[in-house]
């Protein structure tokens, strides 16, 4: 990782501590069904007569949500800097990417309201290879993130859980 | 055709029709009726004490120019030059013209201008629009004052005579609704006001002046009758300092510490003593300076309790804790007359948390609207704060207004508010705060759109409306407007002022609040106050109330969508009547009252 300084190598280090205890404890069973199946449906399958059908059939698993949301969070307290997680699910039948549970205003992916996103390769990497993986960052990147696969109970890779930190910027409040 | 050098106008007119720079009235304001405010050469305008009448004026002419208002003791004018937003492709389609004004901005006495302006950059322009308003004291004499418009320029003189026939009428200090403008965080500000953000790079600084800058949106809109909302907490429970105190500690030990900005941002709107000072450009005070009818807090559901504990006893203990000391912080400083909301704004299709705070669709998140509801009441007790549990309803309204019947006591209904009129005479009767919310007609639509939401509120007896967003009137309002549909407030920051502008829209809306105080106060004092409603809720041809859709009468709320709803809630929002551009005249006439002989 050229071009990187100690202090944002120090960031990353902590990022990817976090995302290896995050591979080993994240629920892949339970983070696949967080978001209800008429959810994913309309997410899914994106109507372009009616765009807000899948904000309108929006619907979380309570129980499920809560539960990964609070490992999400103590996750992010055991890191020395400020940081903050999101679990990414894969929507099927698309080479695309939603986040089922996330903290915080810290993320290298989510644009406030998105539904949908294009697997990034990085992701892709994860899914593919089950390690953790830190993103190279880009010129001028602010962020710094670690991305960590989140198995189910067959050890296949179901989602992607991403641990991002700031390099030098507070967030904004309004996200 | 351009006038030649030399040859200068005054033309005077209504104020909900604006013409463009050539002259020509705004497509949108062309009517089939007229409202002439002229009269022998001169403009005569009847208006009611403790306000504003208001009225378009056309400076007609080539070169430079000057222009001043006098009048009498008792009565104050101020001139605003209008700008012409150079419309962006989609917005000139629909506006059917290349300009429309809006942003005002107040003229300094003795200002030179030309015309055309060399700011606004509109080749051939012969028309200037000002909006002219003339403040009538409380304590102006009644019977008829003489002022006038002049203008001067080389070799020329033009004054336009303006009578004011001032009616024993006064309008109440008290508005009898609240138009209120909402806006989110406050990042944006370093984007619009650069210059007063250069050369401060420190913390303390910018917060001083992102504070400041904050209240001046407060005054903008306090001075115009209305209400200005700035909600701090993000959808993900963040906020920045100037919004609330650091909660600290975990349990038992949870605490709040360090009001110092929280204090200096809200203490002088909680006790109106920001108020009492003008924003930068803006003419003198002349409303009351009074606490802010209602604040935003940074309360939600993952602040002041950590939402880590959800559920479990810390989360109460936490919340209790926290939610007691913003109570307390309060009553110390005496705060006990703003009302300070508990309001959740996070959806859950943002992935942050699992249940709906705002725009609820599903009854099943209603547990935690209960539990919340619990956990408030323990916190706050009987508190004297004014506290309000504000709910966005929109989906599942109907239900909630039974469901959360004195949990939720302040409600802001979406655009299906129009279904219910029972239910909602029925929890306005048993004393909840009722108001809807929507988005605000762009500039190219008829300038008296945005005065639909206006009657509405009140022909329907709910007592506050809520645009959602004021204060973004897009990324380049001057030169490429998108129509400024969620800014009716303006950056003055090109015209050298550290603060926000008015525009029309906002002017027209404190005008017609104006006219509702006045014929509300005035049919409660004779004890007709639901007739005098009903009978002008009649002869506005403003719909008040519609028949659901058949999916609404057949289905629960979580199997309605945009698609079976035939609307999105945005196209509720944005909808309006296509009225005549003249259709407040009657509102006006009705207004003002038995001593209006128009």
């Amino acid at each position: 990782m050229t071009g990187v300084n100690a202090e944002t190598e120090a960031v990353f280090a902590e990022l990817a501590r976090i995302a290896e205890i995050a591979a080993g404890i994240l629920d892949g069973e339970e983070v696949k069904r967080i978001i209800a199946e008429q959810a994913m449906h309309y997410v899914a399958n994106p109507d372009p007569e009616h765009r807000y059908l899948s904000g309108d059939y929006f619907d979380a698993d309570h129980e499920l949500f809560l539960r990964t949301k609070k490992l999400l969070t103590r996750l992010e307290r055991l890191g020395k800097v400020p940081l903050n997680g999101s679990v990414w699910v894969p929507i099927p039948g698309r080479e695309e990417v939603t986040v089922a549970v996330q903290n915080g205003a810290y993320h290298r992916y989510y644009q406030f309201g998105q539904e949908r996103l294009a697997t990034p390769p990085e992701m892709k990497q994860v899914f593919a290879n089950g390690q953790v993986l830190r993103v190279a960052p880009a010129e001028g990147d602010r962020l710094a993130t670690v991305l960590a696969p989140v198995r189910d109970s067959l050890g296949d890779v179901v989602a992607v859980a991403e641990f991002t930190a700031p390099l030098d910027a507070p967030p904004p409040a309004w996200s | 055709m351009s006038p030649e050098k030399g040859s200068w106008g005054l033309e005077a007119g209504n104020e909900w029709v604006s013409r463009g720079p050539l002259g020509a009235v705004k497509p949108a304001d062309v009517s089939k009726e007229s409202f002439s405010v002229g009269h022998e050469g001169g403009v005569v305008l009847r208006a009611a004490r403790n306000g504003y009448v208001s009225f378009r004026l056309w400076v007609i002419g080539a070169g430079e120019y000057r222009l001043a208002a006098e009048f009498p003791g008792g009565l104050e004018a101020d001139l605003f030059r209008a700008w012409y937003h150079r419309m962006a492709a989609d917005g000139r389609e629909q506006a059917r013209a290349e300009h429309c004004a809006d942003a005002l901005v107040l003229v300094e006495p003795g200002a030179a201008a030309s015309l055309p302006d060399p700011d606004n950059a509109i080749e051939a322009q012969t028309h200037q629009e000002y909006w002219v308003d003339v403040f009538v004291s409380a304590d102006a004499p009644a019977g008829t004052a003489a002022g006038r418009i002049t203008l001067v320029a080389k070799g020329a003189r033009v004054e336009l005579p303006v009578e004011i026939q001032v009616l024993e009428a006064v309008i109440p200090d008290e508005d009898v609704l609240v138009c209120d403008h909402n806006s989110y965080g406050c990042r944006w500000l370093a984007g619009m006001y650069p210059s007063v953000f250069a050369g401060c790079a420190d913390e303390p600084g910018r917060w001083a002046r992102t504070i400041e800058l904050l209240q001046h949106y407060y005054r903008i809109c306090h001075e115009h009758r209305g209400l200005f909302s700035n909600l701090g907490a993000g959808h993900h429970g963040g906020f920045d300092p100037i919004y609330g105190p650091a909660a600290r500690g975990a349990g038992r030990e949870r605490r709040l510490e360090d009001w110092g900005l929280f204090d200096r941002h809200y203490g002088p709107l909680l006790d109106g003593s920001a108020f009492a000072a003008a924003g930068p450009g803006a003419p003198r005070p002349r409303r009351p300076a009074r606490p802010a009818w209602g604040v935003y807090t940074p309360i939600n559901a993952d602040w002041p309790a950590d939402y880590l504990w959800w559920g479990q006893p810390g989360y109460e203990v936490e919340f209790a804790r926290g939610v007691g000391q913003f109570d307390e912080h309060f009553r110390r400083n005496g705060w006990l007359t703003t009302r300070p909301y508990f309001f959740f704004n996070h959806k859950k299709r943002y992935r942050w948390f699992e249940w709906d705070g705002d725009e609820p669709k599903y009854a099943r998140d209603d547990a935690y609207w209960l539990e919340m509801g619990r956990l408030f009441q323990q916190a706050v007790g009987d508190t004297p704060v004014p506290w309000a549990f504000r709910m966005a309803a929109s989906w599942q309204m109907k239900h909630h207004f039974e469901q959360l019947a004195g949990v939720v006591d302040f409600w802001v209904c979406g655009g299906f508010a129009g279904w219910y009129p029972d239910e909602i005479r029925r929890v306005v009767a048993r004393g909840d705060v009722v108001w809807t919310y929507s988005g605000t007609p762009g500039i190219g639509e008829p300038s008296a759109a945005l005065l639909e939401h206006v009657w509405r509120m009140w022909a329907r007896g709910v007592s506050g409306h809520c645009e959602w967003l004021t204060t973004n009137p897009g990324p380049d309002p001057w030169f490429h407007c998108d129509g400024a549909q969620t800014g009716m407030i303006y950056p003055g920051e090109r015209f050298g002022i550290a603060g926000p502008i008015p525009s029309a829209r906002l002017k027209l809306q404190r005008n017609a609040v104006q006219d509702l105080n006045l014929i509300h106060a005035r049919a409660k004092a004779a004890g007709r106050l639901e007739k005098v409603r009903q009978k002008l809720g009649k002869s506005v041809p403003v719909s008040l109330w519609e028949r659901p859709p058949p999916i609404v009468r057949q289905q629960p709320p979580e199997l309605w969508d945009s698609h079976n709803l035939s609307a999105t809630q945005d196209d509720n929002m944005a909808r309006h009547a296509g009225l005549d551009p003249l259709w407040w005249v009657p509102i006006r006439r009705a207004a003002l009252g038995g001593e209006v002989s128009q």
